[in-house]
């Protein structure tokens, strides 16, 4: 359904992706992780990574979540951060860390540690957790795909999404935000592409 | 129950399986020789567990073949002991090597498949394995079996067969030694992502992780020490033919792995040490029973269903006892080096 799409994301440039139901945004999103094959060429800071498998791709710096959360039941947050922190970098440095736990303290303040480790990570309000944006930003990515991270829940993620989203800005990295509630969208990114009839057209 | 064993657990992680295995040392000697052959076959199915339990365990996936490099690794250390006259040490090693060579080179073409052919394919590379035993008589003399191997020389010492002591202490320092490196690696970076590529594809390439290597690293180490095991088998048993590691084998290891829960490798090196020996102690009792050699597999899967109900209530509670407790993280500190400390 994606007919030819081409799009250039700056450096501290988040970019929000809108569309109808089906219009394929998600995978679009799939086709720039690698989880689908796509015709054409993804380049990221220069580097021609069209052939790479998905988990090539995540340590070349093209991080994503999904829709519905996915988490390890068998490791806690922690170890998750390390696997995905080597995998960006070897060693993550002392100083990696230090960004992240900054990154992650000043924008998800309020840490819990739940009955097992699937509801560990950053509590928003009412209990709920977010640990999926934490672990991608464990491994410090340069392009950071989220689909649909309001989740269809009131603005109160928001404020936090805009924090994270900010931290990224500032380290140089790049966003690709998926979501269907345009006004909120507006608000948290700098330009707005929207797919229509499987090519994209700036909004 | 479930707290009274998720507490039984927790001990097991600060070294209550050492403790454990330093009493059944100590306890050893004043036993029968009966009861000694049961601790060796203990602790034989115990190392078996937990090797297989990279595969299973961490990874996930549904490895019905460990029997296959249990026998290349005893065939290995009865051909160069007996023909060769190589020493024990030197067959163990080479077991282990020619077993991990043959798992990544079996396991790198297959092992990109998904997980339900997965585990036809490796029954296949063991019925493989086996086959080829069978038929290259001039090697391995065939469907006779291989007899003859010598008591092993360690250290100076023979271990004799009569009484099986000298093999409770062999097999169980063997074990501690192996039990030591999968709990090195469950903490260590492989081993992680081993686990996180057991949480499913998708999770795994999400994370970063070379899915197809650490399947390949986990078949091989899980190879390399049924290939150890394989060698103690051949200098106790002393005699063994190709029937002996047939299927059956790889499902009396891979239920107790499944059993135990696969991920924590004190529990599965338990339930080892306790199930090891049952199996044998049921073939044995059905056999003389007239009922038949192969229906103890009957009495054996009725113990295993039994259990395993048991099982489930409390699989969910151990599995959060587990975790509450990685998740305390007050084990590793921020270094990132990667390693528990």
């Amino acid at each position: 359904m994606l007919r030819g799409a081409s799009l250039r994301v700056y450096q501290g440039e988040v970019v929000g992706l809108i569309g109808g139901n089906g219009s394929g945004k998600t995978t679009l999103l799939n086709a720039l992780s690698g989880f689908v094959e796509a015709e054409g060429s993804i380049h990221l800071d220069g580097v021609d990574v069209t052939g790479y498998k998905p988990w090539r791709r995540v340590r070349a710096g093209i991080c994503r979540t999904v829709q519905r959360q996915v988490f390890s039941t068998s490791l806690g947050l922690e170890e998750v951060q390390e696997v995905r922190a080597w995998c960006r970098r070897l060693p993550p440095s002392e100083e990696f860390w230090g960004r992240l736990q900054s990154t992650m303290r000043s924008c998800l303040p309020v840490r819990a540690r739940g009955r097992d480790s699937s509801t560990e990570g950053s509590v928003f309000k009412d209990g709920k957790v977010r640990r999926d944006l934490e672990e991608a930003f464990a491994a410090d990515p340069r392009a950071l795909l989220l689909d649909e991270p309001l989740a269809g829940e009131a603005g109160w993620v928001f404020e936090r999404l805009s924090d994270l989203l900010r931290a990224l800005r500032r380290d140089q990295a790049c966003g690709i935000v998926v979501e269907h509630r345009v006004g909120l969208l507006r608000r948290l990114v700098d330009r707005v592409w929207e797919l229509r009839n499987g090519v994209l057209v700036e909004s | 129950m479930a707290s009274a064993l998720g507490g039984l657990k927790i001990i097991l992680e600060r070294g209550g399986l050492l403790i454990l295995v330093s009493l059944l040392f100590f306890v050893a000697p004043s036993l029968t020789p009966r009861d000694q052959g049961l601790l060796v076959l203990g602790f034989l199915f115990a190392t078996m567990a937990i090797g297989l339990q990279l595969v299973v365990g961490f990874c996930r996936l549904f490895d019905l073949g460990f029997a296959g490099f249990v026998c290349l690794g005893a065939y290995t250390t009865g051909i160069t002991m007996v023909d060769w006259g190589w020493s024990f040490i030197s067959a163990i090693l080479l077991s282990a090597l020619v077993a991990f060579l043959f798992g990544v080179l079996l396991g790198l073409p297959t092992l990109r498949l998904e997980s339900d052919y997965f585990a036809i394919v490796t029954f296949g590379l063991a019925e493989l394995i086996v086959m080829v035993v069978r038929n290259w008589e001039a090697v391995t003399r065939g469907p006779y079996g291989f007899g003859g191997v010598p008591d092993p020389l360690v250290l100076g010492m023979t271990i004799s067969r009569y009484p099986p002591l000298d093999y409770v202490y062999l097999l169980g320092v063997v074990f501690l030694l192996i039990y030591t490196g999968v709990y090195y690696l469950r903490w260590s970076l492989l081993g992680r992502q081993m686990l996180v590529v057991g949480e499913g594809y998708a999770y795994a390439n999400l994370c970063g992780v070379d899915v197809v290597a650490i399947k390949v690293s986990a078949f091989g180490l899980s190879a390399a020490v049924g290939g150890i095991v394989g060698s103690m088998w051949a200098v106790y048993f002393k005699f063994f033919s190709y029937l002996d590691f047939s299927l059956i084998l790889s499902v009396q290891v891979l239920m107790i792995v499944v059993l135990a829960g696969g991920r924590d490798p004190s529990f599965v090196a338990l339930v080892g040490l306790l199930l090891g020996p049952v199996g044998e102690y049921l073939r044995r009792l059905v056999r003389t029973s007239g009922l038949g050699a192969g229906s103890w597999v009957i009495a054996f899967g009725i113990l295993l269903i039994a259990l395993s109900r048991g099982r489930f209530q409390y699989g969910r509670e151990s599995t959060d006892l587990r975790s509450r407790w990685i998740s305390g993280s007050f084990r590793w500190p921020k270094s990132a080096s990667g390693r528990k400390p």
